[in-house]
């Protein structure tokens, strides 16, 4: 297989739809910019309706962007439509043709490219092969298993040789293990004929383990582009924080700036973090945000707190501590060697280094 | 920096737009599409608007309503016409309920003949039953004369109407009743039954509740197909006249254009009136999604004091409508009905010496605007679901009023449209096979829309994204995945212009007629031997197509199930 990946620009893009019989219109998309890489897996991950598959649908032309430009390589493909752009998507509903045959759908859009007959085969077959179908061209869409069909759409698109591939949330009518298992899958493809690909999906875990970078959105705009790592480690927002993973909050006071670290005043106590993708100066109010596994509950620590939950889960101790009304979710791991505290003790919390992040009020 | 949107809706729309306008073909289908609506289905309803509002010296009037609306006739016409809908409307009704009830719960034997008979009217001319009422109850009937031997009985009028036409028209209310009934979730009966409602209680509490915009529907679309029926009230309606047959008779019969474009008016206001009703009232109170499956089958009840009474009322409602039917071909070979009950060809033979050329024309008109309305009603169903462009609304709209406009008030538009130049196509066979076309387009367009609405538009746009343009997507998926509807779309188209007769009823000529003006006519003049034998065979046309229409189909690789009447 050839690579012809190229990179996708959106520059400046808003869409709006005019709402169903209400006069003033629905912004799905709010002036986004974003560049993506050649080669590069990113996800557009976020709630329903926050404009994720909106902005996907743009890339391969079946939405024409109301503002700005889109770009792949270095062509502006504004008012390029689908057939003319290089993008394969797979649907979320897989969108097999039911009349054709598993080797016909894959072939389809070979077909239409005029490709000699001898060529579409050995592209179908060898794509079959990759996606683990061989044997199977003869079936129908409805004669195979849903995770088969998954499959059968990702030949479809994937034998076209795109510049881009687009995946509208592909996995999320598979059953949780075939998930997995199928996720895993896209990303060793992928890695392999390193071709750009966009991915869409709600599913945080989905995002982490695909993707070079992700992109969150809300309500039509982005709230944070980075590494699967930086958007959990260093949310720029209290959105943010909140949809990837489990997040505590407690509110902050900054006392004074330091270079890369700012002293912060929280529940009365006055602590050291350091700062990573906000600017602070004295006297800011924050937000210090902690990860249920960056906590620890002890005996000594530095805030003191009341035992309102305690579960046994296995690989960690699940605690809800009251830490002067505010509720803080702790996963103590690997609880067997450590003393475990049951409702209504009190408590001492601490906190691992580089555990605490601030971001703005 | 945000960018300076446009706010109005129109530049929004335009953006959409620029979706269509990278591709040509589709721009050009959509341009001829309007154009081709426009001209033969809103223009002549204009031109009928028109005339009725126009004086003789060219001013603005409405003289003619006074003069119609204020004539002791007129009213008398306009009364009949209510009175015969709702009449009709609520016993076609309560038969059509019984029926689909029957279809949808009971545990019973023959219900293959519930499919015949509601294929039966479809099929026929429509004033078929007319014809066997006038065979079984006429001055000479089978009944009155030879059975009861009066010698002076009259079918003709009001009683005679409700006879056939609920026989006519309880099939369409069965139809519809019967999807709804079926695609009632059981298990909401059930629970009811879990609760401890018994079976009547049921039935009263939870069934015809669900089923009453059901009802109401069914009542409205048999009340429209009534008061536009022409076929029936000319045959059998007598001095009962109604406002479908009084056009005609006044445009046709006393040359009185403006007033029959006046009582056109009158009925298209009611028919519209109705439809919308029917449309944007009841069908948002539907509770049952038509197209919903129910989650489990149902149980049917197989209690016999159930069972017992309501499959005998349906099995001899059956019985007599088949026996109207059959009364057409033995009375198309009886030498003189009531009097002289022989075998004899002579019907058929004057039939054919008659009438060769109306059945040859009507059958080769009727095949030429089969493929046309058929191909035409898929583009416009696609262009509705599919697409998103300034005039898809006015598309939709006017072939969704189509349905709506009976046959009488076209016709009578597209003299009035047609006779002048700069187009002048009366008295043309084109003039014929347009007005097949756009009788039967809505019904196409219709299916089409329920059959493409059932497909993920993401098929499509998996082809485009593969690289197929508008054209290249419609011809290779959306047209194989809508080929049962495109192919019932075909047989409805055929046999509904065979069976034509309230709009082309205006349209034919010395040099095309149509069979189903010439069976008007024999038995204007009371040969009603010639007229069964010239509507036996249209049956057999119409049979006969249906039939070759099949093989090729099988030939081609469709199977006989992939096509729903």
């Amino acid at each position: 297989m050839i690579n012809h990946s190229k990179s996708v620009i959106l520059k400046d893009i808003t869409k709006q739809y005019i709402g169903h019989g209400k006069k003033e219109e629905f912004t799905a998309v709010d002036n986004i910019s974003l560049e993506i890489k050649s080669g590069e897996f990113i996800t557009l991950l976020g709630p329903s309706g926050c404009g994720k598959t909106t902005t996907l649908r743009m890339v391969a032309g079946f939405e024409i962007p109301s503002a700005g430009d889109i770009y792949i390589g270095d062509q502006k493909i504004n008012n390029l439509p689908p057939e003319k752009r290089d993008t394969a998507m797979v649907f979320q509903s897989y969108a097999l043709f039911p009349h054709y045959n598993i080797f016909d759908n894959v072939a389809y859009g070979l077909k239409l490219k005029k490709s000699s007959k001898k060529d579409i085969e050995k592209k179908v077959l060898h794509i079959l092969e990759l996606v683990g179908l061989q044997g199977l061209g003869d079936r129908a869409p409805n004669q195979i298993s849903g995770g088969q069909q998954q499959r059968v759409a990702l030949a479809r698109a994937l034998v076209m040789e795109p510049s881009v591939l687009l995946f509208d949330e592909p996995l999320s009518n598979l059953d949780a293990k075939l998930r997995v298992y199928m996720r895993t899958e896209i990303r060793k493809i992928q890695q392999r004929l390193g071709i750009t690909s966009i991915y869409v999906t709600h599913d945080q875990s989905e995002a982490m383990s695909l993707s070079d970078r992700i992109i969150i959105m809300n309500k039509g705009k982005i709230e944070q582009i980075g590494t699967p790592e930086e958007v959990y480690q260093t949310p720029a927002s209290e959105f943010v924080a909140d949809f990837i993973g489990v997040a505590n909050l407690a509110e902050g006071k900054i006392n004074a700036v330091n270079g890369d670290n700012a002293n912060v005043e929280v529940f009365g106590v006055n602590i050291d973090i350091p700062i990573k993708n906000a600017k602070f100066k004295a006297g800011d109010q924050v937000k210090v945000i902690s990860r249920p596994e960056g906590l620890t509950v002890g005996t000594e620590g530095v805030f003191d707190g009341l035992v309102k939950f305690s579960a046994f889960m296995g690989s960690y101790q699940e605690y809800h501590i009251d830490i002067q009304g505010k509720n803080f979710i702790i996963q103590e791991t690997n609880p067997a060697g450590k003393k475990i505290f049951t409702e209504n003790e009190r408590v001492k919390i601490n906190f691992y280094p580089n555990s605490l992040h601030l971001i703005k009020a | 920096m945000k960018p300076q949107l446009t706010n109005s809706k129109l530049k929004m729309q335009l953006i959409d737009m620029k979706k269509i306008w990278r591709d040509p073909i589709l721009v050009c289908t959509i341009v001829l599409v309007i154009i081709s609506l426009l001209l033969f289905i809103v223009l002549p309803l204009y031109k009928v608007l028109k005339q009725s509002v126009i004086a003789t010296d060219g001013k603005l009037t409405l003289a003619s309503y006074f003069k119609i609306l204020s004539s002791t006739d007129t009213a008398k016409v306009f009364y009949n016409t209510m009175l015969l809908g709702v009449l009709v409307g609520v016993l076609s009704t309560v038969i059509g309920f019984i029926f689909a009830y029957a279809d949808a719960y009971l545990k019973m034997k023959g219900k293959k003949i519930f499919n015949l008979i509601a294929i039966l009217p479809i099929v026929s001319p429509p004033f078929v039953i007319a014809l066997s009422a006038i065979l079984l109850f006429g001055r000479s009937g089978l009944i009155t004369r030879k059975l009861l031997g009066m010698t002076n009985a009259n079918i003709y009028g009001l009683k005679g109407l409700l006879l056939v036409q609920t026989l006519t028209f309880f099939p369409v209310a069965y139809l519809l009743l019967a999807g709804l009934l079926k695609s009632i979730d059981p298990s909401m009966e059930e629970a009811s039954r879990n609760m401890g409602a018994s079976r009547w209680k049921t039935f009263t509490t939870v069934t015809l509740p669900l089923a009453i915009p059901g009802i109401a529907n069914s009542f409205l679309l048999v009340f429209i197909q009534v008061v536009a029926d022409f076929g029936n009230p000319m045959v059998i309606g007598g001095n009962f006249s109604t406002l479908a047959t009084q056009i005609y008779l006044q445009a046709i019969g006393n040359y009185d254009m403006q007033g029959g474009a006046t009582l056109a008016v009158l009925l298209l206001a009611v028919s519209t009136l109705l439809f919308v009703l029917s449309k944007y009232w009841i069908e948002k109170k539907s509770y049952v999604t038509v197209t919903g499956k129910p989650s489990r089958e149902r149980g049917l009840i197989e209690e016999k004091h159930i069972v017992a009474p309501l499959s005998l009322f349906c099995l001899i409602a059956s019985g007599l409508v088949i026996a109207f039917y059959i009364l057409i071909p033995i009375g198309s070979f009886t030498k003189l009905w009531g009097i002289n009950y022989d075998f004899t060809l002579d019907h058929y033979r004057y039939a054919w010496t008659v009438g060769k050329k109306a059945i040859l024309d009507t059958t080769w008109l009727s095949l030429l605007s089969m493929p046309i309305t058929g191909i035409l009603g898929m583009i416009i169903a696609f262009l509705i679901v599919r697409k998103r462009f300034l005039g898809r609304g006015l598309i939709e709209f006017t072939s969704l009023l189509a349905m709506a406009i009976p046959g009488t008030v076209i016709g009578i538009g597209y003299i009035l449209a047609y006779n002048t130049k700069p187009l002048v196509l009366t008295g043309t066979a084109t003039i014929l096979i347009i007005a097949f076309i756009f009788r039967s387009l809505p019904m196409g367009i219709r299916s089409g829309i329920a059959s493409l609405q059932q497909i993920d538009p993401s098929i499509e746009e998996a082809s485009a994204d593969l690289g197929a343009n508008a054209f290249k997507t419609f011809r290779s998926v959306t047209l194989p995945l809508i080929k049962p509807a495109f192919f019932s779309g075909l047989i409805y188209t055929f046999v509904r212009s065979m069976t034509a007769v309230s709009t082309v009823i205006f349209l034919v000529s010395s040099r095309y007629n149509l069979l189903t003006v010439t069976i008007l006519g024999q038995v204007d003049v009371g040969k009603i031997g010639v007229a069964s034998a010239f509507s036996t065979i249209l049956i057999l046309i119409v049979y006969a197509v249906i039939g070759i229409l099949y093989f090729l189909l099988s030939k081609l690789g469709v199977s006989k199930s992939d096509i729903q009447m």
